[in-house]
């Protein structure tokens, strides 16, 4: 039902993206100019009035992570106070804001093994992708989302916004113990 | 489930479209690299060594040790067991599963699923062929010589009697440069196109290729033709003069490795041309993937003389990318190259006379090769190892048509295969003794070049500086963290 509509070839890109074999660039290498007549190129998430699941879905999720946060929180506390039961739990905050990570966080740095999650917050509608591990998760202006996962793989993984520009968002750097 | 798919407004798609009209590109053709930067712990160690090992050597050849180790041969035909893998039905069933996935891949190519990763071929090509057997000739031997199916096909076909006029010598005038510019026209290809990822282009390109060297074997002979002109076997061939094992008079012998590497006669100007080009490239996929790069770009981007230029390229729907990487691509070897040159001048100068310096430049040109390939070992092992995996679904759905032949066909990479640390150390492991190997080779032939021993040994301070430049470069790269 989208097929017909697709005036970037994003549908063959995701299509390379995202199946059984992961391991694929997203569209983080291309290299344009911004003249200053040009204006800024601002999605718009079309599913919402076509499928009002996936909107359900991500405030469904949101609540999950939220939820997922506090227990987090509490998993910190204790953490604390009994010496490391699990893996340890990193999280992070990341605001993206006009697609550009608010603050300088380039890149986020984990140990193997530890438990990472990443709170995401956009001010448009975009998919992340983090690659390698790859996590995709839905993001709507003014509804916070999160990644969380163990960080089983060492290495050096981009974290893209789908269709933004040229470059990743943010690295997860995985270091070995 | 269907996933909802972002778009972009309309009224900016046109512009849009025409900056995205080519497809999203990235280094080495296929696939991303997830490698992390070297540690500053190991950074240092490694140039520490690399300098330290580099006097070592300088020193060991004041006393005037290590001489003639290149006629120390292990023969391995009289070994039982390898002299039964080197029967003549053995090699010949090797032969014919050679040209079984030529065949496969090409029907691939134009047969099976249009996109790159549901296609046995791009994979096969981009990862397990050209980067595989870059690895297997550098460190077993030359296997391609064995297995070119260009060249087996041609054997076959020249059996019966085609008709054609006997192959006219070869023009010595020419030299490599075929060689060479077929050379420059796969590495844009690898490292700067996209287009040589999807099957239907890559048939073509194959199909085109197999046209070239064919039409090459007819016109000058098949022998001469594989020297000369069929890139792979150049390339390949100059990488297996590294490997431990070679064919030495129809001999398989065991060797030290990178004595092939040491030459009685210069090597003619088109032939350092294409090592140079060789060395570049390697190093230039590195180069692609470091904040440097992203840097020159974001500096490009902003360069307010640059600009009106750009924009008009843009707005007539070049893709600046491309413009940009292949202005580099060239510019490149020039630079190595004239800084090998300028070498070879001081060496000429610093080995007291006697010798020309296009003969200089010919004698050292393959010492500098053990470098680029322990950097090249050092920079696509993880890649080899990971997106390698890919092979495996994929022979099991080779065309990408649902099929599950060997039951693999859901295999998903497993990230772990690999660990950094091992990666880390194997990489410095490999530039410390690329560069050993390096220094080595060129302390021998310089012994062999200058009349006397004094001169030779102070002959080679310029060329260890431009050694421990070109190891450093590579340790450098490995220390970057690779921005995409």
């Amino acid at each position: 039902m989208y097929e017909d509509y697709d005036p970037c070839g994003l549908i063959a890109h995701r299509g390379r993206c995202c199946t059984r074999h992961s391991l694929l660039p997203c569209s983080c290498r291309e290299f344009r100019l911004w003249t200053p007549a040009q204006p800024v190129v601002h999605m718009q998430y079309r599913a919402l009035e076509e499928s009002p699941g996936a909107a359900r879905l991500s405030r469904r999720e949101g609540l999950r992570l939220l939820a997922g946060a506090a227990v987090i929180l509490a998993q910190q506390v204790s953490s604390r106070a009994v010496a490391a039961q699990g893996p340890v739990v990193r999280s992070f905050n990341v605001d993206i804001v006009q697609r550009r990570v608010a603050r300088p966080v380039r890149t986020l740095r984990v140990i193997e093994g530890e438990r990472v999650v990443i709170h995401w917050t956009c001010d448009e509608a975009v998919e992340m992708h983090l690659h390698g591990y790859d996590i995709e998760l839905q993001l709507l202006p003014g509804t916070p989302g999160s990644m969380d996962f163990v960080a089983t793989a060492t290495g050096r993984f981009p974290i893209n916004g789908h269709g933004f520009e040229h470059r990743a968002l943010v690295y997860l750097e995985v270091l070995p113990r | 489930m269907r996933k909802p798919v972002f778009c972009r407004a309309p009224a900016v798609g046109t512009l849009v479209v025409l900056s995205l009209a080519a497809f999203p590109a990235w280094a080495h053709a296929f696939g991303v690299r997830y490698d992390l930067p070297l540690p500053l712990g190991l950074y240092l160690l490694g140039a520490g060594a690399t300098v330290a090992l580099s006097f070592l050597i300088m020193a060991l050849f004041l006393r005037r040790l290590g001489r003639d180790q290149e006629t120390t041969r292990l023969d391995l035909t009289a070994i039982p067991a390898c002299s039964w893998l080197a029967s003549g039905p053995l090699l010949n069933l090797f032969r014919g599963c050679s040209v079984m996935v030529f065949g496969l891949i090409l029907a691939a190519c134009f047969a099976g699923n249009p996109q790159p990763f549901h296609n046995i071929a791009p994979t096969f090509v981009w990862v397990i062929w050209w980067v595989g057997m870059a690895f297997v000739s550098a460190l077993a031997g030359d296997l391609w010589a064995l297995l070119n199916p260009w060249a087996i096909l041609f054997g076959w076909a020249r059996r019966r009697p085609l008709g054609a006029s006997p192959p006219r010598p070869y023009p010595q005038r020419l030299g490599h440069w075929p060689a060479l510019v077929l050379f420059l026209v796969f590495a844009w290809l690898e490292l700067i196109s996209e287009t040589g990822e999807k099957p239907r282009i890559l048939g073509v390109l194959i199909l085109i290729y197999s046209g070239i060297t064919w039409t090459g074997m007819v016109r000058y002979g098949r022998d001469a033709w594989l020297r000369y002109g069929e890139v792979f076997s150049v390339v390949f061939g100059l990488l297996a003069r590294f490997a431990p094992s070679a064919v030495v008079d129809g001999r398989w012998v065991l060797r030290f490795p990178a004595v092939g590497l040491l030459s009685r006669r210069p090597v003619p100007f088109s032939t350092v041309c294409l090592v140079l080009l060789l060395l570049t490239t390697v190093t230039f996929d590195g180069i692609l993937e470091t904040p440097l790069w992203a840097n020159i770009l974001d500096w490009i981007a902003e360069n307010q003389a640059l600009r009106p230029a750009l924009i008009a390229l843009q707005n007539n729907g070049v893709n600046l990318i491309i413009v940009i990487k292949s202005v580099a691509l060239l510019a490149l070897p020039c630079v190595f190259a004239a800084v090998y040159l300028f070498t070879a001048v001081l060496i000429a100068r610093c080995g007291g006379g006697g010798v020309s310096r296009a003969d200089i430049a010919g004698y050292f040109v393959l010492t500098l090769v053990p470098i680029a390939i322990a950097y090249h070992l050092s920079h696509y092992l993880s890649y080899l190892l990971i997106a390698g995996q890919n092979i495996i679904a994929l022979v099991s759905d080779p065309f990408g048509a649902g099929w599950d032949l060997f039951g693999t066909a859901n295999h998903a990479i497993d990230l772990g295969i690999v660990n950094a640390k091992m990666v880390w150390y194997v990489a410095v492991s490999a530039i410390v003794i690329g560069h050993v190997a390096a220094v080595y080779i060129a302390h021998v032939m310089a012994l062999r070049v200058f009349a006397q021993p004094a001169r030779a040994l102070w002959s080679q301070a310029p060329m260890l500086v431009l050694m421990v430049g070109y190891t450093m470069i590579s340790l450098w790269i490995l220390s970057q963290p690779v921005v995409s």
